[in-house]
């Protein structure tokens, strides 16, 4: 079991940089993480402007929801996970709209 | 020392695929890939990322490229064809003008108009480099990539002596969602699927003898499953089997799913982009996003960043490599010629089923028969095959018109006289990029 907020933060980070903040521009939506092995869910809540917020909660309705492991998410970002690989093994959940989950898909 | 060719590695996301799974064989330290494709910018970007690669996975391979195939076959020990031929500048109009006919595809590249003209283009392409292997490395087992990938495997078994093998990765991919339905572990099930390439058939599905049919079933009443796959439930339930490709792609093989616009928002309407030529009209913008992609990761990697994922994939082309070059026995799914391995398919069609894998080949295992409704259902496709590779071979345009309005889809939807005139637009439209034979007169 990995420490997953560590992981978590690191996503949200992302969007401290222009780059992705442009990727996102308008994007308003939510991502809902489900941990399995944790039993704890967390929200990135991103906004018009691009910025995003992390809180441990679980929301109503989410836009995206991805239902996975600490230690598969943690290994994708870390790169020992290949996220495709995961995603049709059914190590990675997503559900959501299509066009949402492309925009995921940079994310990961 | 192990010679792989790559043959159309300008799809430089695909071939880091296959490299990265090829270095993950464990005990297979060296080697040559022998990159080639016509479009020397896209060729340099995947030897860039292909050197890449292997720095990041430590072993000791080399990478030679050139937009010349014939200079880098000689010697080689396995050639992984995955050409794409002039898709770019056809992908519009593969949607767009059956579209006017009110024939809806989806992904239109295996089937249907788009398939059927993509096979029309490429077949030549692929036919000379067939050729090419055949003279001068004619022992490398040849494994196919390319859509249409039935139609071009048979083009190969009918035209060379080639050990020519056409992969997917469907029926894994589909395993794996089918244990997820049912909440087994995949491990521990078992199961025997055969049939076409995205309509073949989960004939066995087992654990621990039970048989897990009943679970699916089950699982099928539960809206929240049967809504990621209703096309494939719905043929389940009226076949009694499950089938291997998505919704979205295996509605447009069978006539019942796209031939009026309320069945369309029925069953894609978890998958909006698989209608309207939704999916052509983002192919462009999506294939540059990818090359941007992978250009990011070259760069961060030479950084000293990790970006690649060098995870092993399940793709079965580096297991067929690890099979035969190491000679430890895998059993694949694969393309291959029927010769009788399937009782009730076409003898000399091209089916898909298990191979085991092992230093003397690729060995496709004997089948049976499949239940007679889903060999009804896979022998139309044979037939198109046939007659398209009848095209190729015999130049002959009319069996290409045939076999459009042999297609399920279109014949649901079009007379003789509209599929007809489909044709000849598409031929028409699509002139520069076709064989003369096919060219309007």
């Amino acid at each position: 079991m990995a420490d997953i907020v560590p992981y978590l933060e690191r996503i949200r980070a992302r969007f401290e940089q222009p780059d992705t903040r442009a990727a996102f521009q308008g994007f308003a939506k939510t991502i809902q993480f489900i941990f399995t092995d944790l039993h704890r869910n967390f929200a990135l809540s991103i906004g018009k402007d691009g910025n995003a917020a992390l809180t441990e909660e679980t929301l109503p309705q989410s836009d995206i929801q991805v239902t996975t492991s600490s230690d598969t998410l943690a290994g994708i970002l870390d790169r020992k996970v290949n996220p495709e690989l995961a995603f049709v093994t059914r190590k990675l959940k997503a559900s959501g709209k299509m066009e949402d989950l492309l925009k995921l898909q940079k994310l990961l | 020392m192990l010679k792989v060719a790559l043959i159309g590695a300008g799809s430089a996301v695909f071939a880091q695929r296959a490299i990265t799974d090829i270095l993950a064989i464990d005990g297979l330290d060296a080697g040559t890939f022998a990159l080639v494709d016509l479009d020397s910018e896209r060729l340099e970007l995947a030897h860039e990322v292909a050197e890449q690669t292997i720095r990041s996975a430590g072993k000791a391979w080399t990478v030679q490229a050139t937009t010349g195939r014939r200079s880098m076959l000689p010697g080689c020990d396995y050639v992984i064809n995955m050409i794409e031929v002039d898709g770019l500048a056809n992908v519009h109009s593969d949607y767009a003008i059956p579209l006017k006919y009110g024939v809806d595809q989806c992904i239109a590249d295996t089937i249907g108009p788009g398939g059927i003209f993509k096979y029309l283009r490429t077949a030549p392409s692929w036919l000379a480099i067939c050729r090419d292997i055949e003279e001068l490395c004619p022992r490398a087992p040849v494994i196919n990539y390319s859509n249409p990938m039935s139609a071009l495997v048979l083009t190969a078994l009918r035209a060379t002596s080639l050990q020519v093998v056409g992969l997917c990765q469907s029926i894994v991919q589909t395993a794996y969602e089918l244990a997820d339905y049912m909440n087994v572990p995949y491990e521990q099930m078992r199961y025997r699927c055969a049939g076409i390439n995205h309509l073949s058939w989960f004939v066995t599905l087992e654990m621990d003898g039970e048989d897990l049919y009943p679970r699916l079933r089950s699982a099928a009443d539960n809206p929240a499953i049967y809504e990621q796959n209703p096309v494939r439930f719905d043929l389940m339930r009226a076949f009694g089997y499950f089938t291997t490709e998505s919704s979205g792609h295996v509605s447009e093989y069978v006539p019942y799913f796209r031939k009026r616009r309320d069945l369309i928002d029925y069953y894609v309407r978890m998958q909006p982009d698989c209608r309207g030529g939704e999916r052509a009209s983002r192919w462009p913008a999506n294939r540059v996003e990818h090359d941007e992609r992978l250009r990011d990761y070259l760069e961060r990697e030479k950084r000293g960043e990790r970006a690649f994922y060098l995870e092993r994939g399940l793709d079965a082309g580096s297991y067929i490599i690890e099979g035969h070059a190491l000679n430890r026995p895998q059993v694949i799914y694969g393309n291959v010629g029927n010769s009788g391995l399937i009782d009730n398919l076409p003898r000399d069609g091209c089916v898909e089923l298990a191979c085991l894998v092992d230093g003397n080949g690729i060995h496709p295992l004997q089948f049976g028969r499949l239940p007679a409704q889903l060999a009804a259902l896979d022998n139309v496709h044979m037939m198109i095959h046939d007659l398209l590779v009848q095209t190729l071979l015999n130049e002959e345009r009319e069996a290409a018109v045939q076999a459009l309005m042999l297609d399920p889809l279109t014949a649901a939807v079009c007379s003789l006289t509209e599929i007809r005139q489909l044709f000849d637009e598409m031929a028409s439209t699509q002139q520069a990029y076709l064989p003369h034979f096919i060219n309007p007169t």
